[in-house]
């Protein structure tokens, strides 16, 4: 046992040593002055292929039909990842190299703090303007945007009508004894520190040492009441549509998929908002594609895109327009249209790597205690 | 038996055959365990990447937390419990193979082993219908008029995570006893028989301590896995039946590589300490004692 340790020592040694030798130069972001988008043949002129790095399923050909009609040669090559958290590990390590990826809005400040992405040039999307403005301003750093919104969704509870008589109507209502053991939160740091914040009027993602303590104290008091941590979307709608939950912590796709198992639910809008989620593409700083890939991003940011990412996915679109184009039911069910509730809702801000892991340590803590 | 007298050539022989499986773990295993020790002296944050810094930073502000410590002693109680009562039902298998099955012990074998043609994940899931609130039970329990209304507290539980990783564990820690009983001297149960003990008696003072071996043996080949098992957990273990695995790996998919570390080594270390603990116990000395 010794000699495994005195092993285990020596290559962690010479592992701490190859990271000293393998020390790449400063990481960039920071300065104030605006950055330069980077230079690349016009779109027209550039043979591809155009590599992305994106969600398994999202390389359907519906997704790009304009980009593919109009740069019919452009071959589109996909890598995949699962969680806003692979998608940066990967991009970040050298593990894939992409001119295109699509993390969500909480993440883009980590992405630019390591000086992985390039700035937005708008102007050259068509569709800019018809995006909804308040998703725009998620990826704004400084004068320039590093981010363009695509799909996105809500945040909130799903509730089981036939077990849960009084509704909860805030998030606050959430920690009230008579949901004893009724509740499913999703397993997710930044999810569950933001809800508490906005229960306990907190200002996220800003919070003070006492505030987060605060905060971990409230969510293991919140343990009570909760009877399971859900990771993959579908675990939530199984354990709604069997009963073995009346609350569920979800979003508004998982939402139409409890109705559809034949649970007389509602989506919850408390007082004081929805959270919201928002995804879309962040262009590669090194990237020798950029024009294209902006035209990849203008096309996916289409109407015509965005009602099929509506009417097959179940997603909403950062265009607004697209819900004019999609199946009316559709959005209805997933409250597409309500711009009174999305006016309130509270879209998930960008977090700083610091941020992020102190929101970890708490949720580790909450989980374990 | 099993001795280990040496064999001409045996030396460099065993050096040449090992020579790939050794490369093997050294790139796949020791390698890897390094990189983890090495993450868990890097100062506790979000990085990408190591860095050439070395700190107790991790260890300081991870090890503080008592909740850590909290769901490791419970990880340990579901351990200790899961590897006891697999060990309990495994006996008897093990006897039934090596002493009563005759003609029939490969159809047992068989049948014991059948489930690991599915896979893992998917029998944890299966357990999510047979415990959920209108899974089998529940309705079998109503059916027969026990109860009245469905009982929630089956899945998503602690007691789930246990009963799920016993059922789990039980095939396997019935081969090391089998094949102990199956090595045994048959005519030491024949002399006790002629010296007038019951077969209660033989079995109590002939069969199990000879036995024995191999149920520690079974006791540890279930214990620390499970140690570090976190799939059963997040399946049905709910908001009360969390694991150190699970803490691991919610640091680890949120790329807070630095404290996850340090809990993957305080795992590796408590593993280690009941592995030892475990072989005193036992009396063993040798890898040779264990006979498996």
């Amino acid at each position: 046992m010794r000699k495994l340790f005195r092993l285990l020592s020596v290559v962690a040694v010479l592992v701490l040593v190859g990271a000293a030798c393998a020390e790449e130069g400063g990481t960039g972001g920071g300065g104030g002055e605006a950055a330069p988008f980077p230079s690349s043949p016009p779109a027209a002129e550039d043979p591809g292929p155009l590599r992305l790095l994106e969600w398994a399923g999202y390389e359907i050909p519906e997704f790009h039909a304009p980009f593919s009609e109009a740069y019919p040669d452009v071959k589109l090559e996909y890598q995949f990842a699962d969680a806003g958290s692979s998608f940066y590990q990967k991009v970040a390590t050298g593990g894939v190299e992409v001119d295109l990826a699509h993390p969500c809005s909480n993440w883009v400040t980590t992405w630019y703090d390591a000086g992985l992405i390039a700035p937005i040039d708008v102007s050259r999307l068509s569709h800019w303007d018809e995006l909804d403005p308040k998703m725009r301003e998620l990826g704004k750093i400084g004068d320039q945007y590093y981010f363009v919104p695509w799909d996105w969704g809500y945040e909130s509870l799903i509730v089981n009508t036939d077990m849960v008589e009084e509704l909860p109507d805030s998030w606050a209502d959430l920690w009230d004894p008579r949901y004893k053991g009724l509740i499913a939160m999703e397993d997710f740091s930044e999810g569950a520190v933001a809800m508490t914040a906005w229960a306990f009027d907190l200002p996220y993602p800003d919070l003070s040492d006492e505030d987060l303590e605060f905060i971990k104290q409230k969510l293991i008091e919140l343990k009570r009441n909760v009877k399971l941590f859900w990771a993959g979307s579908t675990d939530l709608v199984q354990a709604m549509v069997n009963g073995d939950v009346a609350i569920g912590y979800g979003w508004n796709d998982q939402f139409a998929k409890v109705v559809d198992g034949g649970v007389n639910a509602v989506y919850v809008d408390p007082q004081d908002g929805r959270g919201g989620w928002v995804c879309g593409f962040v262009v590669l700083k090194d990237t020798p594609h950029y024009d294209l890939a902006l035209q990849y991003i203008d096309s996916a940011i289409s109407p015509e895109v965005g009602k099929e990412a509506i009417d097959l996915y179940f997603l909403g679109h950062s265009n607004t327009k697209s819900v004019e184009l999609a199946d009316p039911e559709t959005v209805e069910m997933l409250g597409l249209l309500d711009t009174d509730v999305q006016a309130r809702t509270n879209f998930a801000v960008p977090l700083t790597a610091e941020q992020r892991d102190r929101f970890n340590q708490v949720w580790s803590e909450v989980l374990a205690a | 038996m099993a001795d280990t007298r040496r064999i001409p050539g045996g030396r460099r022989f065993g050096l040449v055959l090992s020579a790939a499986p050794a490369l093997w773990l050294l790139a796949f295993f020791v390698v890897p365990l390094g990189i983890l020790v090495a993450w868990s002296f890097q100062p506790p944050g979000i990085v990408a990447a190591l860095r050439p810094v070395v700190t107790l930073e991790a260890y300081r502000s991870t090890l503080s937390a008592a909740s850590y410590w909290r769901v490791l002693a419970r990880t340990g109680v579901i351990a200790l419990t899961v590897a006891g009562v697999a060990v309990v039902l495994a006996y008897p298998i093990a006897y039934t193979l090596a002493f009563a099955a005759r003609r029939r012990r490969n159809l047992v074998l068989t049948l014991a082993l059948l489930p690991f043609l599915t896979s893992y994940l998917l029998r944890i899931y299966a357990w999510r219908l047979l415990l959920g609130t209108k899974g089998v039970l529940n309705v079998l329990l109503q059916a027969i008029g026990l109860t009245d209304r469905p009982l929630p507290f089956f899945l998503y539980s602690r007691t789930a995570v246990v009963l799920v990783l016993i059922y789990v564990w039980v095939p396997w820690a019935a081969l090391p006893i089998f094949l102990r009983l199956e090595q045994m001297d048959r005519s030491l149960i024949e002399a006790a028989d002629d010296l007038g003990a019951t077969r209660f008696r033989a079995f109590l003072r002939v069969t199990l301590p000879l036995s024995m071996p191999g149920v520690f043996a079974a006791f540890f080949f279930v214990m620390i896995p499970t140690l570090g098992d976190f799939a059963t957990a997040s399946a049905v273990g709910g908001s009360g039946g969390q694991m150190i695995g699970n803490i691991i790996q919610q640091y680890l998919n949120s790329l807070s590589y630095p404290s996850g570390a340090v809990l993957s080594v305080l795992l590796l270390a408590t593993a280690l300490v009941a592995m030892a603990l475990g072989a005193r116990l036992a009396g063993i000395r040798d890898v040779g004692d264990v006979r498996v």
